[in-house]
């Protein structure tokens, strides 16, 4: 008798423990969110300050906004994602009442959700193509697109590779482009090159282990335009009437949807060659586990290596623009959306772009995506 | 308990005269061996991976939300949601117990018995995305009305459809290994089918019920591709939402916050996708170790 009690004291305890544990977790979201809203407070109050003491023009009076509920969901580019993450924590943080989600799946599952009127705002790390806004047009949805930044994306190689410091774009499609199927080692390209008329050096005898994004990427497809498109129809200086180009990438190469996979790839092999957006290739650098290449628009031009300033220029020949596309009945009838919109529009907004490791538009484009929004001009404003 | 059994290694050997056996039992040791350095490899991965975190700020970890700030964030709401939908997960356990009562004990041996079994043998075979599928079509966008769309709510009625075939065929399997005499026993005194499987079959059938539903919550907890179908999200705000409109909102699980991490550019993030993982692996550890202790309880109870 006495043993059975203490043993069921013993679970008792145990099962309380447990209790104990599930509940303080459960708690303890509770708790900071409290906390966070908190200190949030705190901190949204400093940020309403300051766009106040910098821009007077810009206002919205505190108490009203405190004041502002409603939910707002986000979807589209897996790029686009960190900036919107970063302005929808500053936005939560300013406006506690709003409920707000971000995700990432990719920019053309983004384009699905918004043009099925799912989601009021969707990114792209691309314009969204016509195919897509044709889902828009027939359910009679309108949109506002937005430029909101720059992305470069790099061509990386391992960091012991000492072979190659600058590819051409047209030593790329000789690489990369559809053309290129099959190749195992750089050098098979050479024969290839020589075919197209490109007087870009030799590329050495090396195995060729290629990592880059998936069909589903935004950045599959952009570097396919950019770099593919360009070469085919001759804009780097090939004859494209002599021969015929192709302007598609390689089917034969190994993708991720998860761009730090990518990295790891390209880190398994000395010889490794592959395309990534810029912000992952910057860390890769700095890890060790990646080597940057410079680009050459065409074959002898300079050879560019990616910085900030050499996107932001257009030096860099591979960058392509980010988006966000808004629904502006979803914005009218919600004032929720159009809150955060503003909010990513305004310059405090603005500074998540460079914050996460993107770069700023040129101030022309930056002056009239702003004025795009605020007049609510629908249709392509930049993409056309 | 070796005094009343019969011990093989106490038999006279002749040397050289089993070689095949040794050489069986060598390998099923290294089998067990390479078990546990298996388990010991993720393990130590994963705590080393994490230490920085574990060693510095494993209680703010535990406790804050996914935000960019890699100093600050943490897994609260992937911890949250992981609680949530092992408590949704749970409401399959009836249903699949029930059913696996009714295949064992009720139902007649026919060719639609035979169907059914077979039928949730493939089932428990079926890869998780395509229950993401199915919870994608039926609770996110079918009765959105109920579910709130993307919600919780969808993701964990997901993962109680995926977990259910698992339930049905341990329990049967547990009840099915509960000796027949048993239930003559029962009937032999008097007892209705429906006392049989109360007081006898069921009891003594609940241990193994109890592992097979400890696996499946162990296996909810886990998924991550249904959640990616049903749309769980990366980063969410609750506002003002109450409990009901939370539940029908945006949500995100432990295996999620481990894919975002992991996500992330920076290199920093990698540690954060071992500490949630840890996080995990403990969770999991808890919810067995409590049934592993009720398991124990009902075996001693039932050897009584």
């Amino acid at each position: 008798m006495h043993t059975t009690n203490f043993r069921r004291a013993r679970l008792l305890v145990i099962l309380l423990t447990v209790f104990a544990l599930f509940t303080a977790a459960c708690g303890d979201d509770d708790d900071t969110t409290e906390a966070d809203s908190g200190s949030d407070s705190t901190a949204a109050s400093a940020a309403e300050e300051e766009p106040a003491e910098e821009e007077p023009a810009e206002e919205e009076p505190a108490e009203e906004e405190s004041a502002l509920e409603g939910s707002i969901a986000v979807s589209g580019s897996s790029t686009v994602f960190p900036i919107v993450q970063k302005q929808a924590e500053e936005f939560a943080a300013a406006n506690p009442g709003v409920a707000i989600s971000v995700d990432g799946p990719g920019s053309g599952d983004g384009a699905a959700l918004f043009c099925d009127g799912e989601i009021p705002i969707g990114n792209a790390s691309r314009a969204y193509k016509d195919s897509e806004l044709e889902t828009c047009a027939a359910n009679g949805i309108e949109f506002i697109e937005i430029r909101r930044g720059i992305d470069g994306i790099s061509v990386i190689t391992s960091a012991n590779n000492n072979a190659v410091e600058c590819v051409s774009f047209s030593q790329i499609y000789a690489l990369l482009s559809e053309e290129a199927t099959g190749f195992d080692s750089w050098a098979d390209a050479n024969a290839l090159l020589a075919e197209m008329g490109s007087t870009a050096g030799e590329l050495p005898d090396a195995s060729l282990d290629i990592f880059g994004p998936g069909e589903e990427s935004g950045t599959f497809d952009s570097f396919g335009e950019i770099v593919i498109e360009a070469v085919a129809k001759g804009k780097t200086g090939l004859d494209s009437e002599a021969r015929e180009f192709v302007q598609t990438i390689r089917p034969d190469y190994t993708s991720s949807g998860n761009d730090n996979v990518i990295i790891e790839g390209i880190a398994s092999s000395d010889t490794s060659f592959g395309w990534v957006g810029f912000a992952f290739a910057k860390e890769a650098e700095e890890a060790g586990e990646a080597k940057l290449l410079g680009v050459a628009y065409e074959d002898g031009g300079d050879c560019v290596v990616p910085t900030p300033e050499t996107i932001a220029s257009a030096e860099f020949p591979i960058a392509r623009f980010l988006y966000t596309y808004v629904n502006p009945a979803m914005a009218e009838s919600d004032p929720a959306v159009a809150a955060f919109v503003d909010y990513m529009m305004s310059d405090a907004g603005l500074e998540s772009v460079t914050a996460v490791g993107y770069i700023d538009l040129a101030e022309a484009d930056q002056e009239l995506a702003q004025s795009v929004w605020a007049n609510r001009i629908t249709g392509r404003s930049f993409s056309g | 308990m070796r005094g009343d059994v019969f011990d093989p290694s106490s038999l006279q050997k002749q040397p050289g005269a089993d070689r095949s056996g040794q050489a069986f039992f060598g390998l099923i040791s290294l089998a067990v061996l390479a078990a546990f350095v298996m388990v010991g490899a993720v393990f130590w991965d994963v705590v080393q991976g994490s230490w920085d975190i574990s060693t510095s700020r494993m209680w703010g970890f535990v406790s804050t939300s996914f935000v960019s700030n890699p100093d600050e964030a943490g897994v609260a709401q992937g911890i949250r949601g992981s609680l949530i939908i092992a408590g949704i997960v749970i409401l399959s356990f009836p249903i699949g117990i029930g059913a696996a009562v009714y295949l064992e004990e009720y139902a007649t041996d026919s060719w639609t018995t035979r169907l059914i079994q077979v039928t949730v043998r493939n089932l428990a075979g079926v890869p998780s995305i395509v229950y993401g599928l199915l919870g994608l079509a039926v609770f996110v966008q079918t009765l959105k009305g109920l579910t709130g769309g993307d919600s919780v709510i969808s993701g964990a009625l997901t993962l109680a459809i995926l977990v259910l075939p698992i339930v049905i065929i341990t329990s049967a399997e547990a009840i099915r290994a509960v000796p027949g005499s048993y239930r003559d026993g029962a009937y032999g005194l008097g007892a209705t089918q429906w006392e049989t499987i109360r007081t006898q079959v069921l009891p003594a059938a609940m241990p193994g019920i109890l592992t097979g539903t400890v696996l499946s919550i162990a296996r909810a907890l886990g998924e991550a591709a249904p959640l990616l179908v049903v749309g769980a999200a990366g980063y969410y705000t609750t506002g003002n939402n109450d409990f009901l409109e939370q539940m029908r909102g945006a949500f995100t699980a432990l295996p999620m916050n481990i894919a975002t991490f992991t996500k992330e550019p920076a290199a920093i993030w990698r540690g954060h996708a071992a500490a949630a993982s840890l996080v995990l692996l403990v969770l999991v550890f808890l919810i067995n170790l409590v049934a592993i202790i009720g398991r124990a309880r009902i075996a001693k109870r039932l050897g009584r």
